[in-house]
């Protein structure tokens, strides 16, 4: 038993800290597996990336009066939203950290996804080499958009 | 309930890390935030995946290719004909075997060597990946793969006068075009040169072929796969017939199988391109399966 790590540098993110809202936007075939193998089946699999190109995230949070004049330091977020994998959308609830240092914001966060709740199948002869639940962490530097 | 505990906490955890490439924060946004990164994402070469499972489609080679460091290895059976009856319990009573060990050499080389039974027949062979079919960035609408191979005949065959280690040797050259029309149709042309250096009566020594080659996908895990070559040749002899082929093609994590019918017996490029002695549509069918596993 191993454990399966792919990394995706290509992810796209933004902050509206007036607003308090944030949306995350991936592609999905741009997961990087060690395995190429495991990346074939991946994308052709499970995450049927042909059809469900992309991955995305939109969510709302309470921006601390703090962050809102900018002062530097790190904020704890709930963060509540939507989250579409494989077609699927779903609300989710997570913990997100922003941190402002000196001008620059960067947000961390952690989720889980539950595979089976994104109507993705994982056939029952490989179901003990794959886990139900995935662990997605994700860090972001912001810059500010023109 | 021990062993139920153990596999669970033995299961794999896919852990799927995002970090930035670029990302933005704003202050005031007026659109939907999702649209602004929709626009920002930058144009990206789409490559066609899985355009074949395997390295195989029947037979034939198909335009894949294993990626660097991997390394596959092939267990082929063929069995007799299906009509010969219960006498020979149609077929299964005589099995030819192929085992093969093939390597990605880099992401686009792959080098191979096999061992068929049927005639002692050992080969090796080289395929290049030359152009990947993709859109966006890159727009190919085909993928095309050059394939050369190297087979000797090591079985001492009477019926060869000569039998001196040239005379055992035979090439093959395939150029192999493919391209996945729909996510679930792929198609591949395959023209071939065969040379033999050494032939029995009036065959000839140099063979062109066209092979043409599908698969259909039915679900995620299955596929049906068919595979046919023409030979363009003004041979005579009625004995030699072009290779036809179908198959089921199972596909479960690092393993693909293949359950295969087809009218040949020989799984070398010589042996099931130019030397085919079975009548398909006269029930000369040779079940066969490939089991492939890569590590």
């Amino acid at each position: 038993m191993e454990n399966i790590e792919a990394n995706n540098h290509k992810v796209l993110s933004i902050v509206d800290l007036s607003k308090g809202q944030v949306a995350v936007d991936l592609l999905i075939k741009a997961f990087e597996f060690e395995k190429k193998l495991m990346q074939e089946h991946f994308n052709e699999n499970y995450m049927e990336s042909e059809k469900f190109p992309k991955s995305t995230f939109k969510g709302t949070f309470t921006v601390p009066e703090a962050l809102k004049s900018m002062t530097d330091g790190s904020y704890e977020l709930d963060v509540k939203g939507d989250l579409t994998i494989h077609g699927v959308t779903k609300p989710i609830e997570t913990k997100s950290t922003l941190t402002l240092k000196g001008g620059k914001l960067s947000g961390s966060l952690l989720f889980n996804v539950n595979v089976k709740e994104f109507d993705i199948k994982i056939p029952n002869v490989v179901v003990k080499n794959i886990a139900e639940t995935v662990e997605v962490t994700a860090n972001f530097d912001y810059e500010v958009y023109k | 309930m021990i062993t139920k505990f153990i596999n669970k906490i033995m299961r794999k955890t896919l852990l799927l890390t995002t970090l930035l490439l670029l990302s933005i924060f704003s202050i005031k946004a007026q659109d939907d935030l999702l649209d602004i990164l929709n626009n920002e994402q930058a144009p990206e070469t789409n490559y066609a995946l899985a355009t074949f499972k395997g390295a195989r489609l029947i037979n034939g080679h198909t335009i894949v290719t294993r990626k660097a460091k991997e390394l596959e290895f092939i267990i082929s059976h063929r069995f007799g004909r299906i009509n010969t009856g219960i006498d020979e319990f149609f077929g299964l009573d005589g099995a030819n075997v192929r085992f093969s060990l093939e390597y990605g050499i880099t992401n686009d080389l792959t080098g191979g060597i096999g061992r068929n039974s049927f005639e002692k027949v050992y080969d090796g062979f080289l395929k290049y990946a030359l152009l990947k079919q993709s859109t966006g960035k890159v727009n190919m609408p085909i993928s095309v793969t050059a394939f050369s191979s190297v087979a000797i005949r090591t079985l001492d065959d009477p019926t060869f006068q000569a039998d001196d280690f040239n005379s055992k040797v035979s090439y093959t050259h395939q150029l192999l075009l493919a391209r996945k029309f729909s996510e679930k149709f792929s198609f591949q042309f395959a023209p071939t040169y065969v040379h033999r250096n050494k032939v029995l009566g009036n065959q000839e020594n140099d063979i062109i072929a066209l092979g043409i080659g599908g698969r259909m996908k039915l679900n995620t895990r299955l596929a049906l796969n068919a595979e046919y070559y023409y030979r363009l040749t003004s041979e005579i002899d009625p004995t030699y017939k072009d290779s036809i082929g179908i198959g089921l093609e199972i596909e479960t994590g690092g393993h693909v199988f293949h359950l295969n019918l087809a009218n040949s017996r020989s799984m070398v490029e010589r042996g099931f391109i130019t030397e085919t002695d079975g009548n398909f549509f006269k029930g000369d069918i040779h079940f066969g399966f490939n089991i492939s596993r890569v590590f």
